[in-house]
């Protein structure tokens, strides 16, 4: 079956910049411009600085590894769980619910709705599972969810290195809790950190937040975070170069 | 030119249809995304019931289809090729949706559409895909041709060593023996965890080469292993041998 729409948006030049005050499209909705570039849809977990490499928050650590609740084979509802952590309605929206155990198949569903987690110990909520979608087994009791948010939920300036996954370039300013487009792949002018060399990967920047800086595979643990897009024109360290993001 | 995308666009739902699909609905490799952005290919599964949110990599191709003689020379425009097999022969199209490279003259490759059966050492001839055609003379006694199947033909569980295959996706759910089903090649997804050593959230991910799972890239890890290079990210840190959700980046 297939839908009558694209999913992916087909955007025009410009359509990328500006900062929505209202939600206009789920997170992490894909945008491809003219030119191939992509954007995901993001929320602004803080103000964010144009032309820098963005992250999404670490995962709360007080949703993962959760126990579940039953719930029955072909039904779409789940169970957010946590001891430590309360949280209003819809939070996690957009999100991602999955199990850890192979009884269930590690099955991974993304999050449509849900009510309010009020504080307590344990805690817990009920939720609706996103397109359709419904459990392919019985879920029971007692084993191990993990709960987290959209990728491009709450997005802050990259830590040195990154600190979670990387979102994405900020192409404008979004005001902290606006929503607006972030950049993912294609070319892109970014903060520079160091020497960088026209054609070599960059990864984020190890000094300076929101930066990129030359990828150098036989260094100690900063390059297990792997490269984030290649140099196409050379800045100066503290400016601003020109790269072929690749972050998805 | 197509007035229509070749990229399918599917609900969610569509790649969580358990059994698989007896019969192909679609080419091998046709790319499909839902609406979250997730990418995903159509692939035939090989001869062991698939393992949901497992690694899988292609089918490791025999060696005996690299450098196959042209058996009869081909002319600019033609829409077939005529080979001649090694030592092993190949069933009728299994090369079907994969690909004829050819080692010398420009280097060009050619889409197959079909193939004939044929026995060792005997003229198996190729047909191209709808439209394509040779695009430089090839001659018997000169050029040589490499045979690659799709890479969605006859998938397989990641092995318990180092990869011997392209990795090549996750499927999310149990299809049987050689049925057809969508694999995951790109986005948030569930899977197998081998992580005897602590993950770091935003760490790269490799194969592993223990299981049919993924494993933290260490650039400098030596032995090797870190060659296979990059396939997503990690969001946090997973338990070995359960499942974690990664950011899966094959394409």
């Amino acid at each position: 079956m297939l839908n009558y729409y694209v999913n992916t948006i087909q955007g025009r030049d410009g359509d990328h910049f500006g900062d929505h005050v209202d939600k206009l499209f789920r997170l992490g909705q894909k945008m491809e411009l003219p030119d191939g570039r992509l954007f995901r849809y993001c929320l602004a977990g803080e103000a964010l600085v144009a032309s820098t490499l963005q992250q999404s928050p670490p995962v709360a650590a007080a949703y993962l590894d959760e126990a579940s609740a039953t719930h029955a084979i072909d039904t779409n509802n789940f169970t957010i769980s946590t001891t430590a952590s309360a949280s209003v309605a819809n939070a996690f929206q957009d999100g991602y619910i999955s199990y850890e155990d192979s009884t269930e198949l590690g099955s991974g569903m993304f999050i449509d709705r849900h009510g309010v987690l009020s504080s307590g110990s344990p805690a817990s909520a009920n939720g609706i599972i996103r397109g359709g979608v419904r459990w392919p087994v019985a879920v029971a009791t007692g084993k191990k969810i993990n709960t987290m948010k959209n990728q491009w939920a709450e997005i802050e300036q990259c830590n040195s290195p990154e600190q979670g996954l990387l979102a994405g370039v900020v192409n404008s300013v979004i005001a902290d809790g606006d929503w607006g487009w972030c950049q993912t792949m294609g070319v892109c002018s970014c903060l520079a950190e160091g020497t960088l060399i026209a054609g070599h990967e960059v990864r984020a920047g190890e000094t300076t937040d929101g930066s990129v800086t030359a990828m150098e595979y036989d260094e100690d643990d900063d390059a297990n975070f792997g490269p984030c897009g290649r140099t196409v024109e050379v800045a100066a360290t503290t400016e601003f170069a020109l790269i072929y993001l690749r972050v998805e | 030119m197509k007035n229509i995308p070749n990229r399918l666009h599917i609900p969610e739902t569509e790649p969580l249809l358990v059994g698989g699909h007896n019969d192909r609905e679609w080419p091998l490799g046709q790319l499909a995304e839902t609406p979250d952005g997730r990418l995903f290919r159509y692939a035939l599964n090989g001869a062991v019931i698939t393992i949901a949110y497992n690694l899988y990599q292609a089918d490791v191709v025999h060696g005996d289809f690299d450098t196959l003689a042209v058996q009869a020379a081909a002319a600019v425009g033609d829409s077939t090729l005529a080979v001649t097999t090694g030592t092993v022969g190949a069933v009728e199209d299994l090369f079907a949706f994969g690909t004829a490279c050819i080692e010398t003259t420009l280097g060009t490759s050619y889409p197959i559409k079909s193939n004939t059966a044929a026995g060792g050492s005997a003229t198996m001839t190729l047909t191209f895909q709808d439209g394509v055609t040779i695009q430089s003379a090839l001659a018997t006694a000169t050029d040589k041709v490499n045979m690659a199947q799709s890479p969605y033909h006859n998938i397989e569980a990641n092995p318990a060593s180092a990869p011997t295959s392209m990795p090549i996706g996750i499927p999310l759910v149990v299809a049987g023996i050689a049925q057809y089903l969508w694999i995951q090649t790109h986005g948030l997804v569930n899977c197998l965890v081998d992580s005897a050593d602590a993950w770091t959230a935003g760490w790269a991910l490799r194969p592993s080469d223990d299981d049919a799972g993924v494993q933290g890239f260490d650039a400098d890890e030596g032995a090797g292993v870190e060659d296979s290079g990059i396939i997503g990210k990690c969001l946090y840190a997973g338990l070995d041998t359960a499942f974690a959700a990664i950011f899966l980046t094959l394409e």
